[in-house]
């Protein structure tokens, strides 16, 4: 151990000069940089006692101070103790801290017998199976075992003291600070205080740290093993009051988006990756439906992770393609089947979804890249369990997620399940990269309820999600849920549209929303051109659409009719809608027309007289487009044709040369 | 969570907008209040949209309103919870206004701070410090008289307006007083907001008041307005207008409805050069200059007599030379007239810094509601390309393709329909083509103003639409501005590109003034089907509807039941 493997007792003396002087005078004496002078000012009224103790000293002009040589690894162990304690909290801290303090061969010896080596070391070490496997009663081939190589034998008294040491600590809510230790340690003999806490940092039970206000040292567990240790009992998700909700199939409505925008056939995408560029991807970004803020922030997910996403799933469904050369003109176009899909109903278009994703069978992607084709995996019936999970949820109520999630990690967890029935190792092949604590069992078992939640559910409408009280973030299962996890045969899907009154379509084009409504969004959405985000203010409040001729030419080579436009309008205005908005959607799709752009062969002859006979050498392959000019209309037949002509005396001239 | 409270009507937004529902049961009151400190920017049917921005914050500042009333008013009909920076903002703003005061000493013009760092910062910045004398002490500055305007224009530039209490010098006592009977022996007498905006704009004489700017909408009687302030200001005025037809008004008007006679009443523009008591002088004299580098001959008006007031009509097409010269006229009453504060160039800042604050600004809706202004239907008809204009038309270029949209022959049995349609309303016909309007005017036999009629016969024509003997008149674009039509109750455009935000205002404002019956106005504007001409017409139906006004859209074969009988509209 680079820093901390030291005699305790001789920090401890000399601690108490520490608790003594002022913060201000420890911070400094933290931050003094190392062999560097620094003005003696920073010590205040604490410098003459730190000069006269030896924590200092002074240089020779009499007005700068540095550490003084027998000082200096108490600086530095509290140096080491200052960097980290703000930073002992999450996993990736921890792994800092095994960095900064520990061999690549003592952490290898600290994971020994995990078959995820010291990769999941961090986890492991802040597991409860972590606690008990030291405070159990062969604690002392446990330490063995972890001190491998190292040459260090700690004796079965200091083992033993260790473990009184570290159970009294499970007691605290939070670390003790240094100074206080011996008095709380009145099972502990003396002099086997400071070889246990040198054996309970040394394998990772104990912390020290400096507190973060007062920088007193302080010692103690592994703060989330402490939160762990004093956490309630889970409790069945409470049933709650739902204030502002939300219930959407976003994803559909992004994946429309997409292919309205794609519709032309001129939307193009990076040859390396096939993303969008990025303007083009900005520009539809601005036109997906605007989540409420505080289900955006629940979910942490951007506009461009939705559109990536929405461009995946329609690839997977082929709806679209990709067409042109990587790095030149490769763009995305809609297949055939795109446009079906776009005409048929919102049931139609997400029930389609569900058939391509499959999530009464397949795992969500939660972050564990394990494959749900592996027979043991499948074994596990995880997509099952999850099933339940939600199904047992009451109808029509909303639960607060925290708790269902909770509930479901502990009391319901298949994977712990599985452990206890059939032992630690039942899982360790099947899920071989990480280490499988009772933590990370219900870290997993918690991702793949979210996922679940995250990525089948919510976005196709199968929850709907409210803010309850206290921020709290609450879901029911809907009817299109039921049918998403295999629990219906079909469904109605009629989400609430927004409260009457609330939007206006006003005769100047533009679209006000006087209180948010996504749904109403993802209509308009289709047709209406969405106001730059800097014109608006309030999230989802405000001019948010404006309805243009270039958003209904849009929607209109989609294949939207200007009947679908009027009615949608109609039904989410409070307003009647302005005759003068209505003449003009009715005049813009009017407007709109098909052509065929085709490739053609154009015979320019000298006379009508030649024309004639052009064309009645190509039989009735070619025609005259005005006198003296015959439009060939398959090219191919160019070959068969020339020959045709020349056999009539009629010669082709070359390029360039008049005829 | 944050609050929503459905039934009030405000939505304060984060980039300082604010949405506000027409129909919420608290709009009026909201309304009122909110027009104090903030700009309409626009108004269509069901929802406004106001602005916020520093320029209406001191606005409201200079007319005694408080930012703890600002935010109790926001925060009152607000539909959710303002956005704490939107009020921050304010304060902020408001807090910057009269920190640094102008006022009258024995020794002199003096630009006071209210505090040190103020002063140091006022006096360090590049634009101010050429205009600061000498430093009489910590926070305060002797300035020269002749750079009062140009101090409080570079101050505003900076964000410290100053407050201008220096007081007016009193001009040469005139005695004007309103009528009780009009020239013409009709009652006359201010209306209630008429009254309201000159005492609010004289301020009892004193130096609060004198300077600033009364918006009203077109058709509203800003002149009486302006003769009001006239007559509480009891001093020799100089009147500015935009074109000699609309000074000829002004006179028209005084002599109408004033104590003045003829002889007190002078003319400055292109054809006459006098001077007296009142003057009215138009924009175009004002900034003429016998070369392009030469100087404004004619800006010596400004000091020819000692004026008390000086009144600037259509204030929003105030020339930058008039600008310059009205920043030297600060120890003058100063009355700017408007329809909108705002302007094409963006120098709405100047306006406040040299003429003054926003004193009165009355929404339309209120005097259409109180039967002041005639209500306005919009109405745009699209006439099919004929035939044989189809192809010429489709391989036209741009310039030549309005032309032809423009001068759709199928327009003419159209005018015709509107105005049998209207057959008892005394009706405009406004084109942009000359040839188009003759031909309109040869078929209806009415008569016709272009750019080449001269002044006399344009008056006289005038003179017969006003008293009814005409009843149908043609005009180009020479009507656009200030020409006071008072019966014009229908308004036909045949022909034009949507113009300026103003021009299409004042187009509409040619209608707008009130008319006895329904008081009701109609605007036509004929526009061929499918081509470019369409898109122009987009431009001016947002417009309008922005403004508020219904705006319809007939097809020509709709219009077939119009018509209603015949008569010679020409009466002459």
């Amino acid at each position: 151990m680079k820093v901390f493997d030291f005699d305790w007792q001789p920090f401890f003396q000399r601690l108490r000069t520490w608790s003594e002087i002022t913060t201000p005078s420890r911070l400094a004496y933290v931050t003094l940089p190392s062999g560097s002078p620094t003005p003696m000012e920073s010590f205040g009224k604490d410098l003459d006692r730190l000069l006269r103790e030896k924590w200092l000293a002074m240089y020779a002009d009499g007005r700068r101070v540095r550490i003084h040589d027998e000082a200096r690894w108490m600086a530095s162990t509290l140096r080491a103790m200052h960097r980290h304690s703000s930073q002992l909290d999450t996993e990736s801290d921890l792994r800092v801290y095994l960095h900064s303090h520990f061999t690549h061969s003592e952490q290898n010896a600290l994971a020994s017998g995990d078959f995820s080596g010291r990769g999941s070391l961090p986890a492991r070490a802040a597991s409860e199976e972590w606690l008990n496997g030291f405070l159990s009663e062969d604690a002392v081939q446990w330490v063995g075992r972890r001190l491998q190589n190292s040459g260090e034998r700690p004796s079965p008294e200091t083992i033993s003291a260790a473990q009184s040491l570290v159970r009294e600590a499970t007691s605290w809510p939070q670390p003790a600070p240094l100074h206080e230790l011996p008095a709380r340690l009145a099972s502990v003999p003396p002099e086997q205080v400071w070889p246990a806490i040198r054996l309970a940092v040394r394998v990772l039970l104990l912390f020290p740290r400096l507190r973060d206000d007062d920088l007193v040292v302080e010692i103690g567990l592994w703060p989330a093993l402490v939160e762990r240790l004093h956490r309630p009992k889970p409790s069945p998700p409470s049933v709650v009051e739902p204030g502002e909700r939300f219930q959407l199939a976003y994803l559909v409505e992004d994946m429309t988006m997409l292919l309205i925008a794609a519709a032309d056939g001129t939307l193009r995408v990076r040859g390396h990756d096939y993303r969008l560029f990025s303007k083009a991807e900005e520009r539809i970004c601005e036109q997906l439906v605007t989540l409420p803020a505080w289900l955006e922030a629940w979910i942490s997910k951007r506009h461009d992770q939705r559109l990536i996403e929405a461009q995946a799933l329609l690839r997977d469904m082929r709806l679209i393609d990709y067409a042109g050369r990587a790095g030149r003109d490769l763009r995305i176009t809609p297949t055939a089947a795109a446009h079906p899909w776009l005409a048929d109903t919102d049931e139609g278009r997400i029930r389609r979804v569900v058939r391509q994703l499959s999530p009464a069978e397949r795992h969500p992607k939660c972050g564990y890249h394990f494959d749900p084709g592996d027979p043991r995996v499948a074994k596990l019936a995880l997509p099952r369990r999850a099933v339940r999970a939600f199904e047992d949820t009451v109808v029509g109520q909303f639960l607060v997620w925290d708790e269902f999630l909770r509930w479901h990690t502990e009391m319901s967890n298949p994977l712990l399940e599985k452990v206890r029935q059939e032992g630690a190792e039942s899982l360790r092949y099947v899920f071989w990269w990480f280490s499988q604590t009772t933590e990370e069992l219900e870290r997993l078992w918690g991702l793949i309820l979210r996922g679940y939640l995250l990525e089948y559910l919510l976005p196709l409408a199968g929850v709907e999600v409210a803010v309850a009280q206290g921020d709290r973030i609450s879901f029911r299962l809907t009817e299109v849920g039921r049918y998403i996890l295999g629990l219906a045969d079909d469904f109605s899907y009629r989400p609430e549209k927004s409260a009457g009154g609330e939007i206006v379509v006003q005769p100047n084009f533009e679209i006000v929303f006087l209180s948010p409504s996504p749904l109403a969004e993802a209509m308009l959405a289709r047709f209406a051109e969405r106001l730059p985000s800097t014109a608006r203010g309030r999230r989802g409040i405000g001019a948010l659409f404006k309805i243009t001729r270039t958003a209904i030419y849009s929607a209109a080579a989609s294949g939207a009719t200007a009947a679908q436009a009027l009615t949608t309008l109609r039904d989410i205005s409070a307003k009647p809608l302005p005759a003068n908005v209505q003449r003009e959607i009715e005049g813009w799709f009017g407007q709109c027309r098909s052509v065929e752009i085709k490739h053609a062969v154009l015979i320019r002859c000298l006379d009508a007289d030649t024309a004639a006979r052009v064309v009645s050498a190509s039989g009735r392959k070619a025609q005259l487009l005005t006198d003296t000019i015959v439009e060939l209309q398959n090219p191919k037949d160019q070959p068969a044709l020339v020959k045709k002509l020349r056999a009539a005396g009629i010669f082709i001239n070359p390029p360039g040369k008049p005829i | 969570m944050t609050q929503y409270v459905p039934e009030n009507p405000l939505i304060v937004q984060g980039d300082h907008t604010v949405l506000v529902e027409v129909d919420s049961p608290r709009y009026e009151a909201a309304r009122d209040e909110l027009a104090r400190f903030a700009e309409l920017v626009k108004s269509p049917e069901h929802i406004h949209t106001y602005r916020i921005t520093p320029l209406s914050i001191w606005n409201a500042c200079a007319a005694r309103t408080s930012t703890e009333e600002i935010a109790a008013t926001l925060c009152r009909y607000s539909k959710y919870d303002v956005p704490a920076h939107v009020l921050q903002e304010v304060r902020d703003y408001a807090s910057r206004y009269g920190r640094l005061c102008l006022e009258r000493r024995p020794e002199g013009l003096v630009l006071r701070a209210a505090d040190e760092p103020l002063a140091e910062e006022v006096c360090r910045n590049k634009h101010v410090a050429p205009l600061l004398g000498r430093r009489q002490s910590t926070l305060e500055f002797l300035i020269e008289p002749a750079a009062r305007g140009r101090l409080k224009q570079a101050l505003v530039k900076i964000g410290f307006p100053a407050e201008d209490l220096a007081g007016y010098c009193d001009g040469d006592p005139l005695p004007i007083q309103l009528r009780a009977t009009t020239g013409g022996g009709a009652p006359f007498g201010l209306r209630g907001y008429q009254q309201e905006a000159a005492a609010i704009f004289h301020a009892g004489g004193s130096e609060r008041g004198g300077s600033g700017v009364i918006v009203l909408p077109c058709g509203a009687g800003k002149t009486v307005v302006g003769m009001a302030c006239m007559a509480a200001v009891q001093s020799s005025t100089l009147v500015l207008t935009t074109n000699v037809t609309a000074s000829r008004q002004w006179i028209g008007e005084l002599l109408d409805k004033t104590t003045l006679h003829e002889d007190q009443i002078a003319e400055y523009n292109g054809s006459s050069k006098e001077v007296g008591p009142v003057t009215v002088a138009t924009y175009q004299i004002m900034t003429y200059r016998p070369k392009k580098d030469a100087d404004f001959v004619h800006l010596g008006l400004f000091d020819e007599r000692n004026w008390g007031l000086i009144i600037y009509d259509e204030v929003h097409l105030l020339p930058a030379p008039v600008f310059q010269v009205t920043a030297s006229l600060q120890a003058r009453r100063r009355l700017g007239l408007t329809a909108t504060l705002v302007r094409e160039d963006g120098r709405e800042d100047d306006v406040f810094a040299l003429i003054g604050p926003k004193k009165v600004d009355v929404p339309w809706k209120v005097l259409e509601g109180q039967g002041w202004i005639a209500t306005a239907v919009c109405t745009e008809v699209r006439v099919p390309m004929p035939d044989a204009l189809r192809m010429p038309y489709a391989v036209a270029d741009a310039r030549q393709k309005f032309r032809i949209a423009s001068e759709n022959p199928d327009k003419q049995e159209l005018v015709r329909r509107i105005v049998r349609r209207h057959a008892d309303e005394p009706t405009l016909i406004i084109g942009m083509y000359v040839e188009q309007l003759q031909q309109i005017a040869r078929e209806l036999q009415v008569p016709l103003i272009t750019g080449s009629t001269s002044q006399r016969k344009r008056d006289e024509l005038f003179e017969k639409f006003k008293a009814g003997e005409v009843r149908v008149l043609a005009v180009s674009k020479v009507a656009n501005f200030a020409v006071d039509l008072p019966d014009a109750a229908v308004a036909i455009q045949v022909s034009g590109t949507f113009g300026s935000r103003q021009e299409e205002a004042q187009r509409l404002g040619r209608i707008l003034r009130p008319k006895p019956g329904r008081n009701q106005a109609h605007f036509y504007t004929l526009v061929s089907r499918d081509t470019v001409e369409q898109d122009f017409a987009l431009r001016r139906q947002l417009f309008l509807c922005e403004q508020g006004y219904t705006y319809e859209i007939a097809d020509a074969d709709e219009t077939s039941g119009w018509t209603s009988g015949m008569r010679n509209w020409a009466r002459t």
